[in-house]
This record gives structure tokens, sequence and C-alpha cells, in this order.
């Protein structure tokens, strides 16, 4: 069953019934020119109604893509209840197909324009011939109910299964360059899904991403515009383009500005070539350290610019360089806590 | 070398005028599994500078670093040591034991303590007096005179939520639960004449809720007794139920009457509850139940109301860690 609305694309999707369960895999882009265009955009709505504000962002997200199509959209939301989410991704999908909707639930974002809070949606475009994306869902991870205290070693196979599953079944390409993955693992849960994905992917291989908001009634992962809970999704992009990622882990109003200005220091000399867009998946317990909220995005913006797309937000737990000694791992990425995870795509 | 152990609660005023140092590990405001940072504060009770070690005991199978810290403090300064807690367990009994011990001047000064995790997880509970809603809290326990008192929190974004049960045989006229929330880096005053930097209210028998003071009061009020019916109750939800020997109250506190604390994920501030049962106990403190030394005894923490009187001593100080957390289920 063909997706796109458009001869220009070939995309499949493809439902399979496992044993266990089932999972999703989508192509959403043709195969990659390696001269071609690289758009990645960001768009804001704060609304109290979650339609107007998924619509808002919506409509702007797809003013600033222009003539570029659309491969998909990642979602950082913030509402309080499963009624205002789902309104939310209504009228996100009022303007973009629901296929290409995925995402999940945060505590918040941030982008080149400023913070959002509560009644508020986020969302990264990504499109252009030059950028290959493909999807993966694992919908039933089986661990919510699941405590580090009296479950860790069912927790740590359900949740390794669950990232070798996501690994194996995302579509994947000679071309593939960063692995984006969302999921109902709060820290350090996340380290689990993270050990599991490497089991596919390897250890170097370049994976960053957060998990979702994990307070009663709002823990959702987006996938192909539906909600799913106990979820884990992946966005794979592809396309000859660098990634360069950095972590810090602060706790405190100060070292958090600092640290999240020394991430993207960091990330932005690894790059060595110029950025085309920035993605930090940061802690919602940095969030809440913050006298100021605007004071860390300014320290990032201090080194990036403030014309570069940003796509930031506030989860449960972030994946990537973990800036711990308790990690010992020489894994590239690692699932963690009170971490900026902070991701420089370029040229 | 001398050696000087403060356990639990036992807290000696000569002994503490002795030893050169006082310690208190602070709680965790966030539960340890996540990895918080934990502070020891380490105050020096000399009329000349301080200088040496703090070392940090954490509960079995914990990894924290590091093992400890150099510290050097002018006369009569207090600084807050941090360490970091890199693996942990949360304990369903929400009590963890730790021990401090600071080195320097010639003396060894040990406390060991029962700490908390004094933290209000994200929830949405109805106020009706029955806490079958409050599973995900982190109830917190303390004891006096052999009745025990259990504090829960709750927050969202738009309300902070509070639940006292009071071990009490009866529940009468002059029963109340007295409150106090601060943004964290507030301090109280020392003289009559600074201002308030707290938000505190009392809920009384009848379920009304007075807001006792505001940050930029005047400290001299506190020690005013004010009647309540000249104060003007806020809108709260309160319910108390009393059945088999406990006292429940229950109250939602909008965020809209503290502006000056903002709900958050993480968020630190500061907390305190008095729990007032003339007819029984007298008046509870979860300030000398956490810890506080006796040197945090102040009046202007607390405001007088009625014909309430502190006793031969006054509360201790209202101004004690406590944070805003995700659901923890």
């Amino acid at each position: 069953m063909k997706l796109s609305s458009s001869p220009a694309l070939a995309a499949g999707l493809c439902v399979l019934l496992a044993m266990t369960g089932w999972a999703a895999e989508t192509r959403l882009s043709a195969p990659v020119a390696a001269d071609g265009a690289i758009v990645i955009e960001i768009a804001t709505a704060d609304d109290l109604d979650p339609v107007a504000a998924g619509k808002a962002a919506a409509l702007a997200l797809k003013a600033r893509m222009g003539e570029t199509e659309l491969h998909a959209v990642l979602v950082s939301e913030c509402f309080e209840e499963k009624e205002l989410k789902q309104a939310a991704l209504a009228g996100i999908a009022s303007v973009f197909p629901k296929e290409r909707i995925f995402g999940c639930a945060t505590y918040g974002s941030f982008d080149r324009t400023g913070c959002h809070d509560l009644d508020s949606v986020t969302l990264l475009g990504i499109g252009g011939d030059g950028v290959g994306v493909s999807a993966a869902l694992t919908p039933n991870l089986d661990s919510a109910a699941l405590t580090m205290e009296d479950d860790l070693e069912l927790l740590t196979e359900r949740l390794q299964k669950g990232g070798r599953t996501l690994a194996q079944d995302i579509p994947k390409s000679a071309e593939d360059q960063l692995l984006i993955v969302l999921a109902d693992a709060h820290s350090p849960k996340n380290q689990f899904l993270v050990e599991g994905l490497q089991q596919t992917l390897g250890p170097d291989f370049p994976i960053t991403g957060g998990s979702a908001n994990k307070n009663v009634g709002q823990t959702f992962v987006y996938y192909a515009g539906e909600m799913y809970e106990d979820a884990a999704m992946a966005l794979m992009l592809s396309g000859a383009f660098k990634v360069a990622m950095a972590g810090r882990q602060a706790q405190s109003n100060d070292a958090v500005i600092s640290s999240a200005g020394e991430a993207a220091a960091e990330a932005k000399k690894n790059l060595g070539g110029e950025a085309v867009a920035a993605l930090a998946f940061n802690c919602a317990g940095r969030k809440g350290r913050l006298d100021r909220l605007e004071d860390e995005l300014t320290a990032i913006q201090d080194v990036i610019g403030a014309e570069l797309p940003l796509f930031g937000c506030y989860c449960a737990g972030e994946v990537g360089p973990a800036d711990s000694a308790e990690h010992t791992t020489d894994a590239l990425s690692s699932g963690v806590g009170w971490h900026i995870m902070f991701t420089l795509l370029g040229r | 070398m001398i050696l000087v152990l403060f356990s639990g609660l036992v807290t000696a005023p000569a002994a503490f005028a002795e030893a050169p140092v006082a310690l208190r590990v602070q709680h965790f405001t966030i539960p340890p599994a996540t990895g918080p940072i934990t502070h020891v504060l380490v105050a020096n009770l000399r009329d000349e500078p301080y200088t040496g070690t703090v070392r940090l005991e954490l509960p079995d199978d914990w990894a924290w670093r590091p093992a400890e810290q150099a510290v050097s403090l002018a006369a009569h300064e207090t600084k807050r040591v941090p360490f970091t807690i890199e693996r942990a367990i949360n304990l369903s009994a929400n009590a963890y034991p730790v021990r401090a011990t600071a080195v320097g001047a010639g003396q060894t000064v040990v406390r060991e303590q029962t700490v908390v995790c004094a933290s209000a997880p994200y929830g949405r509970p109805t106020i009706d007096g029955i806490l079958d809603e409050w599973d995900d809290s982190l109830p917190v326990t303390f004891e006096k005179d052999g009745k025990n008192t259990i504090i829960r929190t709750l927050w969202n974004r738009r309300a902070f939520y509070l639940a006292v049960e009071v071990e009490e045989a009866a529940f009468t006229e002059g029963d109340a639960i007295q409150f106090a929330l601060a943004p964290l880096n507030t301090v109280t005053g020392t003289s009559p004449e600074e201002s308030a930097a707290r938000y505190e209210f009392l809920i009384t028998s009848d379920a009304a809720c007075y807001m006792l003071m505001a940050p930029g009061m005047a400290l001299s009020t506190a020690t005013q007794a004010r009647a309540l019916d000249a104060l003007e109750t806020i809108d709260a939800e309160v319910v108390i139920i009393h059945e088999n020997g406990t006292t429940y109250y229950e109250c939602a506190l909008p965020f809209s009457v503290m502006q000056d604390i903002r709900p958050s994920e993480g968020r630190e501030f500061y907390f305190s509850v008095l729990v007032h049962d003339p007819d029984g106990t007298g008046i509870r403190d979860w300030g000398e139940a956490a810890g506080l030394s006796p040197d945090q005894r102040t009046p202007l923490a607390w405001r007088l109301w009625n014909d309430v009187q502190w006793g031969a001593q006054p509360p201790y100080d209202s101004k004690i860690e406590w944070g805003l957390c995700s659901s923890i289920h």
C-alpha cells in the first residue's frame, strides 16, 4: 500500500504480523540525491485550543518548507490530557498527511524563537531530495508497568528486545546517518532500549532522541498520526550529510546554562562544516532548575547563532553521548537523564 | 582527634557548640534512582575559618561521586557540598540511612540521618478526603510522642496538592495544619524589620484555608497573633475526614496564589508543615524530624494565629528542601 500522494515519491508501508506482536516500518522518501537539498524547518504554536495550536504550527511549517515536499514531521507537544493531545494531532493532520506525523508527548519545547511550555506544539519538518527518511514503530514494549527496583531483569530483556526489533525493522540504506528514537522509557530505563538498538546498528552508529513525558495520563508516542502507549518509534535519516553530537549533564541553574553552550560548541567543532539544523533532546529536570527558561536557549544560540533551525524538546530521558562517569561504555550513544543531547546536521 | 557523633534526631545544644561544624544531609528532591545531586550542609560554628574534608556515605549498592570533598568555610559560613548520585534504588518506605563525616580542625564530626525523598510527583487527585488517589505520592512519615504524621504532596501545572494524615485520638476545634512554601535560595530573615519570602497557609478544623503570610510582608507580623476572622480565606479546595484514629487533611492549592513558584518538573523550593494537635501531642514540626539544628528555630518562620503559642521554644525554620517531579509510576 503506497503512502505517497505524489507520483515523484515512492513509498511503501509494510505491516508485519510477528509471532510476538506486530511492527510497522515505513520508507517515507525516495532514494536520496547526493547533491540534493536538505530542508529542515521548525515551527511552533502556543494556544489553549490544541486543534488551533496543531494547525497553526503545521501551517507555519508548511510555509517555511515552501515548495519542498515533506517526508516527515516530528511532533513535540505539551498538552495535559489525552483528549487534548489527540486534538493537537488532529490539528496537524488537517494540514499534513497523517502518515507523515511522528513524535511524542514532551514537557515542552524550544526553537530559535523561544521556549514553549504548556499548551504548545513544536514541529520539525524534514524534506528535500538530499535527505531520506524511514520510520519504524515497536508498539508493545511491555515495559511501562515494570520498575527498576522489582523487575530489572525482565525490564532489561524487554527493552533490549524492543530496541533490537526497532532497529531491525526500520528500512535502512547505505547512506544512513542518524537514528532519532522517541520512546516510553524514562531514564534510566532508556539505556536498555539503546543497548537493544546498538545490538543491531552497532555501538558507533549515531543515535539521539528522548523519552516521552512520563506524567500520569500523558505518556504517548506518535506514529503515522496515531497515539501509542508503552511504545518506541524511530526515524532514520540518510543522505550525504554529516552529523556531530555532544552531550552534557547538569542539575543547577548555572551549570544547565553553561553545559548547553558547551554541548553546542563541541558539536559545532566536531561538525567542521556548515550546519543545516540542530536537534536538542533536553531533560525536563534541567528545565526545572532554570531560573529563567530562556537563559539556556541563549547559551545555545550564542554558539550556533539565532537563525539556524533548532528543534529542542524537554524529555524524561535523553539519548546521545553520555557525560557521566557511571557510563563507561565505548558506545557513541547511551540512554541517560539530566542531559542535553545536542546534534548538528550539516555538510 | 576528637570524634563527635550525632545520630538521627538527637540534638544536644552543648554538643553542637563543641563541634567545629554542624552537618546535615539534605533530603532528595527527586527520586534517587534518577541520579540527582545531593548536598551536605556544612555549617562552621566557630569564630574562625574552617578547613576540612566532607565524606558522604549512602545506602549499600548505590554509587556516588566523589567519595569526599574538600571544604573551606569562613567564620560562621554554611556551604552546600554536592555529591552526584550515579546509581541508586528507590525504596517504597521512602527512608534512606545516610552518614556524613567532616574531618577538620582536629576533630571528626559524624552525622547519621535518615533522609527521605521530599518531592511531589505529578498527579491530579480529587479532593474528597479519601486518599485512594495518592498512591503515586512519596509519603514522608515522622513521629512525635508515639503518634505518626504522614505528609504527601502532588502537583500539576495548576495546583499544589497536600495530604496530611494525623494519627490522633480525636479531631477537635483547635486542630489545624500550617504549612509554608518559598522559592529556592530565599532565607528567613533574622530581624522583624525584614520582609518575608514565603507563602504560608493555615487549614483549620472547619476546612477553611487562610493565607497567613506572603512574600513582602513584614516579618514582624509573624510574632503578632492575628485573629483568623480578620484574614481572608483563599480559593483552595479542602476536605477533612476523621476516622479510625486518624485525621485526613486533603487540600488543593492553586499555583496562582504563589506566583514566585513556577511549577515544573525538577523545580526545587522550600516547604514545611506544622501540625497543631493541642489536645494531644501539641505541635508536630517537620523541621524537627527533617534534622534541622537547634539554631534554626526562629519565631519569624511561622505566623502566630488566634491564641496559638509556640511554647518554650519556637518552631524550626519553615524552609526545608522539597521538589516537584514527574509521576513515579
